[in-house]
């Protein structure tokens, strides 16, 4: 799973969640997790408690927005 | 925005929205998450487990487990949503481990403690914190940084626990300053130092949103999630060159024969950090000096008296370019805050590499007890500068 994402982009994370819609790039991502491979499972805690394994979702599709809170 | 394209979908039952979040402290997201009433679930990633190397990041996932889209947009989620739910060829199992998944014990040790951080509690990171040790020493020479990032991680979780030992703050710096000397292209590792680094290394102020988050909350009647650890000093400060009106002048050795009585009880801790652990001549730190006082000794801060200060000895090629070597309390007359003072250090780009020990002194005014005696007193620490051509740069 290492090197899953490679991107140097000088823009706040949470200012891009905020206004992702516009999806506006400074530079082109490069991207080492390509389209047509399985994404890896994980399992983590959620912000409200509990735990969850990505592949719990399985059968739905999925938006899963990796963000930063600073 | 995303939230408003995928909220017919998500009410359809179609799609299953999820954020991630990397964050040292999940309270600042939880915050975060109130004030713009995000209602997904969110997997919490302190320790960057899934070995994301930058954000933010919206990945567009099918039914099977596909990645369709990486680095989506809003625009490519109509047709995602429409695409049929084909079955894949020649896709790996999601669940299945692979055989390397099973002879590595290395990465099944480090997976027992990311799960031990993830759902254990302050009095697990001293073994968190030695079994982190123990992989980075096995590892040896040659690490991608990833065991440096998490013991950072830990050392910091640490640091703003009961459980806190001296140095924490200082050592979770250094290894988050070897994990980006070990891969310099990790944006997520690079944006934690800068997050205590200087200002001149930032890319903005970090939690500039807090403030404003807490007024809207506010004005819509709603109580805002408190901070344990509440953002402060260069956490929040802009980017950019803030140097002082003449930090030079702040600095005076108001006890040079050394005569003001020493702490010798220990009523205020001193913690110093210095961030980055390892600077590039030519460049700059920040260095932040907390003071907490000890519980067990009840001590307060006597602000009827003059404020905190601290004199440093800095050595040629080393100067304050910006901050003050003084911070005052609060109008009442005796409070029990954590403290802080930070200054940034400039390196001269002529400075000899080498490690430096700059010697330093706190001048404070504390009592015993609430309303009790009153004492002037002196507490020497060092700060140490290692001054490295080969250092990470932060920006």
């Amino acid at each position: 799973m290492k090197n899953l994402i490679r991107s140097s982009r000088a823009i706040p994370a949470i200012a891009l969640f905020m206004a992702a819609a516009m999806s506006v790039r400074a530079e082109p991502t490069r991207i080492g997790y390509e389209p047509g491979q399985t994404y890896p499972d994980f399992e983590l805690p959620l912000l409200d408690g509990g735990r969850a394994r990505l592949s719990h979702f399985r059968g739905k599709k999925v938006l899963l927005f990796h963000f930063a809170s600073w | 925005m995303w939230q408003k394209a995928v909220q017919p979908y998500v009410a359809a039952g179609e799609l299953i929205a999820l954020g991630c979040v990397q964050e040292q402290h999940p309270d600042r997201t939880r915050l975060y998450r109130q004030w713009r009433a995000l209602e997904w679930p969110i997997f919490v990633d302190s320790m960057n487990t899934i070995d994301l190397d930058a954000v933010p990041v919206p990945v567009l996932i099918d039914e099977h487990g596909i990645v369709r889209h990486m680095g989506a947009n809003v625009r490519q989620l109509d047709a995602f949503m429409n695409r049929s739910p084909d079955e894949p060829e020649g896709c790996p199992q999601l669940d299945a481990p692979d055989g390397d998944d099973i002879a590595n014990a290395p990465e099944d040790e480090l997976a027992r403690v990311e799960s031990l951080f993830h759902v254990g509690d302050a009095a697990d990171l001293d073994s968190i914190v030695e079994a982190l040790i123990r992989l980075e020493s096995d590892a040896g020479t040659g690490s991608d940084g990833r065991l440096e990032f998490r013991l950072g991680v830990a050392y910091r979780r640490r640091y703003e626990s009961a459980h806190a030992q001296p140095g924490d703050a200082q050592r979770a710096v250094d290894a988050w300053t070897e994990a980006l000397a070990a891969n310099p292209n990790q944006y997520i590792w690079r944006r934690r130092l800068q997050q205590y680094g200087p200002r001149l290394d930032k890319p903005y102020n970090f939690y500039f949103w807090v403030a404003q988050a807490r007024k809207d909350l506010s004005e819509r009647g709603e109580e805002p999630w408190p901070l344990p650890v509440e953002p402060m000093g260069t956490e929040l400060a802009p980017p950019g060159d803030a140097a002082a009106s003449n930090p030079s002048a702040s600095i005076e050795n108001r006890d040079p024969e050394a005569r003001i009585t020493r702490d010798k009880r220990g009523l205020v801790q001193i913690e110093p950090v210095v961030t980055p652990s390892r600077v590039q001549p030519g460049r700059r730190v920040m260095a932040r000096v907390a003071f907490a006082l000890r519980e067990r000794a009840k001590p307060w801060w006597n602000n009827e008296a003059d404020d905190l200060y601290i004199w440093a000895d800095l050595p040629e090629g080393i100067s304050v370019s910006s901050g003050a070597m003084t911070t005052a309390g609060p109008e009442e007359p005796e409070t029990q805050e954590l403290r802080h003072i930070e200054i940034e250090l400039a390196i001269d780009a002529a400075t000899p590499q080498g490690e430096y020990s700059i010697p330093a002194y706190a001048l404070y005014y504390v009592c015993e007890d609430s309303g009790g005696v009153c004492y002037f007193l002196r507490q020497d620490f060092e700060m140490k500068v290692v001054v490295d051509s080969s250092a990470p740069k932060l920006k």
